[in-house]
């Protein structure tokens, strides 16, 4: 087995970049040029095409996931995926939580993800078991953090074990038929206590709740508030023995019916 | 906002300033990121946002050039096919080059080179981004984080165990028992 130094696997990466230092040929140069007075000769007003535009689902980002460092109360434990004990105090089912909660939950969010409020609503703020998730939703940003009850309220520099994930540039709401739903985003994340998966999304006017269906078996009664909804459950790291999680939605509307969305 | 442009030619200026300090970085840093042929395209698409978006790039042309890598990124997570979006970007790396063109390079490095060929395509798009972000493109930890849209202390937290991923996969590459390659933190969307 060969070992290299962390200098030669810098220095190996370098000689293997597929766009090494190099000046303009006169060629690209000229193309450069043409494409700059294209640019410029545009009206600067006008709203960008599709760079901002919406995926139907797209995926956040692990933006924090350092240790635990305390210990975080478990109520009571259920079977998880894999006969793990991670996220034992875990619930299927949401419990909501007070705007006095909520606002302080979304400070902590805020100090832990260094995002500055710009009036972002809290559009969804849950707890299941020992775990308190809030998302913030605004025009310029959105956040998401998941966080161990006794963090909420808490200078989240002083502790490290929060995580979440933000977007300085989020797409518009979608326009959806009032008995549809809309995933914004997916994420697989970790923690020391394992491995996560969460999901959110918009909801059309008629849904009044959302169940998710895993792969792994559970069913989980998602937060449904306003236009949004949310849900995370404890999962497995992707790996051969266990291949990439799914899952299907069951949406409730106000009539009292139910439709079944992949 | 960093910085906002009243005339039309003040406006212009500015715009040709970014446009010539980060042209051929952003065209780096697109080339590694999908074909070549395409490079010029996708650079084009990106300074057209920036040009009307031009009082949101930052005055700093170091932090303006990290914008544009983060316009960038979005730029080619949105043109992908859905069944391939992920939140990462993979990065590719050159072909080995083996016989005359590695006269002269100390054999460590050359077999180095050889072994992060083999490894690279088994780390998860994640952490070949956080890698080439840091080795390739060349940005502080705060500017690859603005392009990830995260923040620096967790880039840093990716970074780090993204070069720990990839010594375990060369090592696994060296020891002669390659792994198969499972994003850690992606997963295909549904």
């Amino acid at each position: 087995m060969r070992r290299h130094s962390a200098d030669t696997v810098a220095a190996a990466l370098r000689d293997l970049d597929p766009a090494p230092s190099t000046e303009l040929t006169q060629a690209e140069r000229d193309r450069a040029d043409a494409a700059f007075a294209r640019i410029v000769a545009t009206p600067c007003d006008e709203p960008v095409p599709e760079v901002r535009g919406r995926p139907h689902r797209r995926r956040s980002r692990l933006l924090v996931a350092a240790g635990l460092a305390g210990s975080v109360g478990v109520a009571t434990p259920v079977l998880l995926l894999g006969g793990g004990s991670a996220y034992g105090s875990w619930t299927p089912t949401p419990v909501p939580l007070t705007d006095v909660v909520a606002a302080r939950a979304a400070t902590t969010c805020r100090a832990a993800l260094d995002v500055p409020d710009r009036g972002e609503r809290v559009a969804v703020a849950e707890r299941r078991g020992g775990w308190t998730y809030v998302l913030l939703a605004g025009p310029r940003t959105e956040a998401i953090c998941l966080m161990p009850d006794d963090l909420v309220g808490q200078d989240p520099t002083d502790r490290r074990e929060s995580f979440g994930s933000y977007d300085m540039d989020p797409a518009a709401p979608p326009t959806l038929d009032p008995d549809r739903i809309d995933e914004n985003t997916n994420m697989q994340g970790n923690t020391d206590e394992g491995w996560f998966l969460w999901v959110e999304g918009y909801v059309g006017s008629d849904v009044t709740g959302v169940t998710v269906h895993t792969s792994s078996g559970l069913d989980i009664e998602a937060s449904v508030s306003g236009n949004r909804f949310a849900a995370w459950w404890p999962s497995s790291k992707q790996s051969s023995d266990h291949p990439a999680e799914t899952w299907s939605y069951t949406v409730h509307l106000a009539d009292g019916s139910t439709r079944r969305t992949r | 906002m960093d910085s906002t442009t009243s005339s039309p030619r003040e406006r212009e200026q500015r715009f040709r300033d970014v446009y010539d300090a980060a042209y051929v970085d952003l065209l780096r840093f697109v080339r590694r990121r999908v074909h070549p042929t395409h490079a010029e395209d996708v650079v084009g698409e990106v300074m057209l946002v920036a040009w009307r978006r031009l009082d949101d790039v930052p005055a700093d042309l170091s932090a303006a050039r990290a914008w544009l890598f983060g316009v960038a990124r979005k730029t080619l997570q949105n043109t992908r096919r859905r069944e391939d979006r992920t939140d990462a970007v993979a990065v590719r790396l050159a072909e080995v080059l083996r016989g005359s063109a590695d006269t002269g390079h100390h054999p460590d490095l050359v077999a180095c080179r050889v072994d992060i060929a083999a490894a690279w395509p088994l780390l998860s798009g994640s952490d070949q981004e956080a890698i080439a972000l840091s080795v390739l493109d060349g940005l502080t930890a705060p500017e690859a984080a603005a392009v990830l849209g995260i923040s620096p202390t967790a880039f840093r937290l990716r970074l780090s165990r993204a070069r720990r991923t990839l010594r375990r996969q060369v090592n696994s590459v060296t020891a002669g028992a390659p792994l198969p390659g499972h994003p850690a933190s992606e997963r295909s969307p549904r």
